[in-house]
């Protein structure tokens, strides 16, 4: 009744992926409880930072604007481009429909 | 012979038309009564917009003249053309009508007790989500040029109000004020388009035009009413560069008013599909409008996304998203129209005819997953009154159902299987490879992207060390839970089930959508 769906270029059978992983997750299951059964949190140890006292818990949490600052770093002036189109005043957004409709009338009358 | 079905297609808009004139009455009887009143009637307006869809592709086209003695009469005795305003639902408008009617009645269930921490009364917000409602089917539904652009403005003023409902605050009144200038240019150029193709060919049923443009080929006053048209449509789905106003809007509206606004927009993707296939068709040359499409996809998915990563509030991040996902659409329907230029009407190259598939089929997808995230949105800013991705964090203690729910919403964004962003995203990867490679490659490295930004957005706001500020805020309550459970279980049962869902409801769909001769006949037969 319920058929793989077809891409032109291939196949993808949703029902296949969950079976798949299923098995897949079996095994991890089964390494998982091959391990070490006594193991407990405190056998882990204190972190070791440098000789630098350990930060609070809440403090240590990474938030939004921490994460992939090097991915924004390394395309700073790509985003400085972006920020200078993103003004945030409505006459500029007019200006860039007017610019749209201008090119568009261009394209299409010069076919 | 009048079948009641016939009026089915008014009725969709008539139903929460009148309900909305109506629920500042029953709001009289209590708060209640008027939630219930807001829910049924949007319920009754999706069940109808159901019973159409079954019937459109049980026997074609439906039409309607409002009016008319008998409403299937279009055209009157002695006439050449429809004179009434005419309603003709095809696959593809009762596709369009399914997105809003959705989104529409799940925000009034998820609006039960939302509005409950601000104390601000709810009456006007449930007449004008009514109202929304009742215009977003009828610029699905109407087959007429002239009320295309009367919808387009009605249910741009209804949205207005709804996105500056946080008056208090400030900014979502600056937010409404840009959308109101932005969509009042933008319908006005359409009105100046639909002026100029009325001039040429007297006659605003877009059936009637169409004929008439094929028989007298295409002109430069017609090409200068396309431009105008998709500059202005283009706008109003927010493809880049003319979508700086989406942020603005969905980021300040109610988070469950955004998710109805990703539907609004994607019906001005509808009327530009509308527009390019059903109106110009074959009078066009489609491989300039196709790549253009194309072009607007991919700076649309590229630049949406890129943005979308800096981004420190968790509503901007996803308004940057739903820009990102129009470009997908774009992309796929593009492709399928460069590819029809390649054969004829019904000959198109496979590939055209899968990657139009793809498109239409990630319009509702993205409707659904990008409504259940931002209505986990919602749940997390209603129970922490916090927007910042830098103050959030460790809620998946608190929240445990918005979190699973924004996970599975995450994951269909980002095309991960088996959800149903998946389905949609490997029909466009494979077909629009046929055509470019290339444009595979962008569409593959934004969902690298876009995973990358969820991951980002989960981390810094479900997980972490247990913050003290959070402990105790608790699950959102049962209302706001229904609206996400829904959602979510539409994300995977689309993503378990593509094949049933493309059959059902998008293959119908695209083939409306290229069959303009079937189209034109709808409204002249």
């Amino acid at each position: 009744m319920i058929e793989t769906l077809t891409t032109g270029a291939g196949y993808w059978d949703p029902i296949v992926f969950l079976i798949a992983g299923l098995i897949i997750s079996i095994i991890v299951l089964l390494i998982y409880r091959a391990g070490a059964g006594n193991y407990t949190s405190e056998m882990a140890g204190k972190p070791y930072l440098s000789g630098n006292p350990e930060i609070s818990k809440e403090d240590s949490h990474v938030s939004g604007e921490n994460l992939y600052w090097g991915f924004v770093e390394g395309l700073k002036e790509f985003y400085h481009v972006m920020e200078k189109m993103h003004t945030g005043i409505i006459n500029d957004y007019i200006l860039w429909y007017v610019g749209a409709l201008a090119t568009l009338l261009l394209i299409f009358i010069g076919v | 012979m009048m079948d009641y079905i016939d009026y089915a297609p008014i009725l969709a808009i008539m139903v929460p038309l009148l309900a909305g004139f109506a629920t500042p009455l029953i709001a009289r009887l209590g708060e209640k009564a008027k939630k219930l009143w807001a829910t049924a009637g949007l319920a009754i307006a999706l069940s109808i917009v159901i019973i159409v869809f079954a019937r459109v592709i049980d026997v074609g086209i439906m039409t309607y003249a409002t009016g008319a003695a008998i409403p299937t009469d279009l055209i009157p005795g002695g006439m050449e053309q429809p004179i009434r305003v005419v309603l003709e639902v095809d696959g593809m408008s009762a596709f369009a009508a399914l997105g809003i009617t959705l989104t529409t009645f799940l925000a009034a269930i998820f609006s039960w007790r939302y509005f409950d921490e601000t104390g601000m009364g709810t009456t006007g917000f449930y007449t004008l989500l009514l109202l929304l409602g009742a215009s977003g089917v009828a610029f699905a539904f109407t087959g007429d040029l002239f009320n295309l652009f009367v919808f387009i403005e009605l249910s741009s003023i209804t949205a207005i109000g709804l996105i500056a409902f946080y008056s208090y605050r400030g900014r979502p009144n600056e937010a409404a004020f840009k959308f109101l200038l932005i969509s009042a240019v933008g319908a006005l150029m359409f009105l100046v388009a639909v002026g100029f193709l009325y001039g040429q060919y007297n006659a605003l049923a877009i059936g009637v035009v169409a004929e008439r443009m094929m028989e007298t080929g295409i002109g430069t006053v017609d090409k200068i009413a396309l431009a105008l048209m998709v500059g202005s449509l283009a706008m109003k789905a927010g493809a880049v560069p003319l979508h700086m106003w989406v942020p603005d809007t969905y980021g300040e509206a109610p988070a469950h008013i955004s998710m109805v606004l990703v539907t609004l927009s994607q019906l001005s993707l509808y009327a530009l599909f509308r527009i390019s296939f059903s109106l110009y068709g074959v009078s066009l040359d489609g491989v300039t409008l196709g790549w253009i499409i194309v072009i607007l996809g991919l700076l649309t998915m590229f630049i949406g996304v890129m943005l979308a990563i800096i981004q420190k509030t968790i509503k901007r991040l996803m308004a940057y998203h739903a820009i990102s996902q129009t470009g997908y659409m774009l992309l796929g329907v593009g492709v399928g129209l460069v590819a029809l230029m390649s054969g004829e009407i019904g000959e198109m190259p496979v590939y055209g005819y899968h990657a139009m598939e793809g498109g239409i089929f990630h319009i509702i997808n993205h409707a659904i997953y990008k409504g259940l995230l931002f209505l986990t949105a919602g749940a997390i800013i209603y129970k922490t009154n916090v927007r910042s991705l830098n103050d959030l964090g460790s809620l998946a203690r608190e929240m445990p159902f918005t979190a699973i729910a924004f996970i599975i919403g995450a994951a269909a964004i980002a095309g991960l299987p088996p959800f149903n962003g998946f389905a949609s995203k490997i029909l466009i990867y494979e077909s629009v490879y046929a055509l470019n490679p290339f444009l595979t490659a962008v569409a593959m490295l934004v969902s690298v992207i876009t995973l990358a930004s969820f991951v980002k957005v989960f981390q810094s706001t479900f997980l972490g060390p247990e913050k003290p500020r959070y402990k105790g805020v608790g699950e959102v309550p049962t209302s706001m839970k229904t609206a996400m459970f829904i959602l979510a279980a539409l994300t995977v049962l689309f993503g378990l089930f593509p094949d049933l869902i493309v059959d059902t409801i998008v293959a119908p769909a695209v083939e409306a959508l290229i069959d303009q001769t079937g189209y034109i006949g709808g409204v002249l037969e």
